[in-house]
């Protein structure tokens, strides 16, 4: 990236503190989202650069003293939206489309509880977790990520998504639907099934 | 449901506590439902453990943006 910009001496010192005071305590956060976007060290690693460089650029658009952390999850977004979708290497995926279909019914609501015990989600590894999270396509995952990891409230989702707040919350129930289904393989995997209680009493 | 992601969310209005409180404690199935939900958002919280970046990450953030304000096509 490239792209001229510019700006005086005298501006830039104090542009450069304000910005280290606002922005680069993020950086970490930031890769993590990063990286479970492109699943690549990499490609997070640039990601997380052009979004600093965009923020930099437009950094007089920020109002201070407004949510920093969900100005820079934002640029992260539409960044990866734009230029890095496409060169992303994610395993296989649901499709959005098709699992739009599926949860327009009502089935959505139904637990899945019964199936997917407490005992087998507490003995499960990271390594399932974070395969069970990659599965899903990147707006489910992003949503479970938002929330679950980096606890953004529903309104500040809505403005980073650039979605409404009632799809915010739909988009997160089914997310974590989803979620747990992967998860419920896994559980059967391990022994935890309806079938094999004994296991789960453990 | 719905209730329990709410309040297990943070996003639980006064009515939504209230519907819970007068429920959760007669209701063996949605006080499952709600260990069970605790549980999935301790797992993600917990076991996803942050991934660290790269050790010059900031260092090289700085660096492309001076890159960036001292490119003579500015």
């Amino acid at each position: 990236m490239a792209e001229a910009f510019n700006i005086l001496p005298e501006e830039k010192v104090l542009r450069d503190k304000a910005f280290e005071k606002e922005f680069m305590h993020l950086s970490r956060p930031l890769y993590n989202f990063a990286f479970r976007l492109t699943f690549d060290q990499d490609d997070a690693r640039d990601l997380v650069q052009d979004t600093y460089l965009k923020a930099y650029r437009f950094f007089d658009s920020f109002e201070k003293g407004t949510n920093a952390k969900a100005w820079m999850f934002r640029i992260l977004k539409n960044t990866f939206i734009n230029e890095y979708r496409r060169k992303t290497r994610e395993p296989n995926k649901i499709d959005y489309q098709e699992v739009e279909s599926i949860y327009n019914s009502d089935s959505v609501n139904s637990p899945i509880t019964n199936d997917l015990r407490v005992d087998a989600v507490k003995d499960m590894i990271g390594d399932e977790v974070a395969n069970a999270l990659n599965k899903l396509g990147v707006d489910f995952r992003t949503i479970i990520i938002l929330c679950d990891i980096e606890g953004f409230t529903y309104e500040e989702m809505s403005k980073i998504l650039n979605i409404p707040i009632g799809t915010v919350r739909s988009r997160l129930h089914r997310a974590r639907h989803l979620l747990k289904e992967q998860l419920l393989d896994y559980a059967k995997k391990m022994g935890y099934d309806e079938t094999n209680t004994e296991k789960a009493a453990e | 449901m719905e209730v329990i992601q709410l309040i297990l969310d943070g996003e639980a209005k006064e009515d939504d506590l209230a519907y819970f409180k007068n429920n959760i404690s007669c209701c063996d199935k949605s006080m499952e439902h709600y260990k069970f939900e605790q549980e999935v958002r301790k797992n993600i919280k917990e076991k996803l453990a942050q991934i660290c970046p790269p050790d010059n990450l900031d260092d090289c953030i700085r660096e492309k943006i001076n890159a960036m304000c001292q490119d003579p096509n500015c």
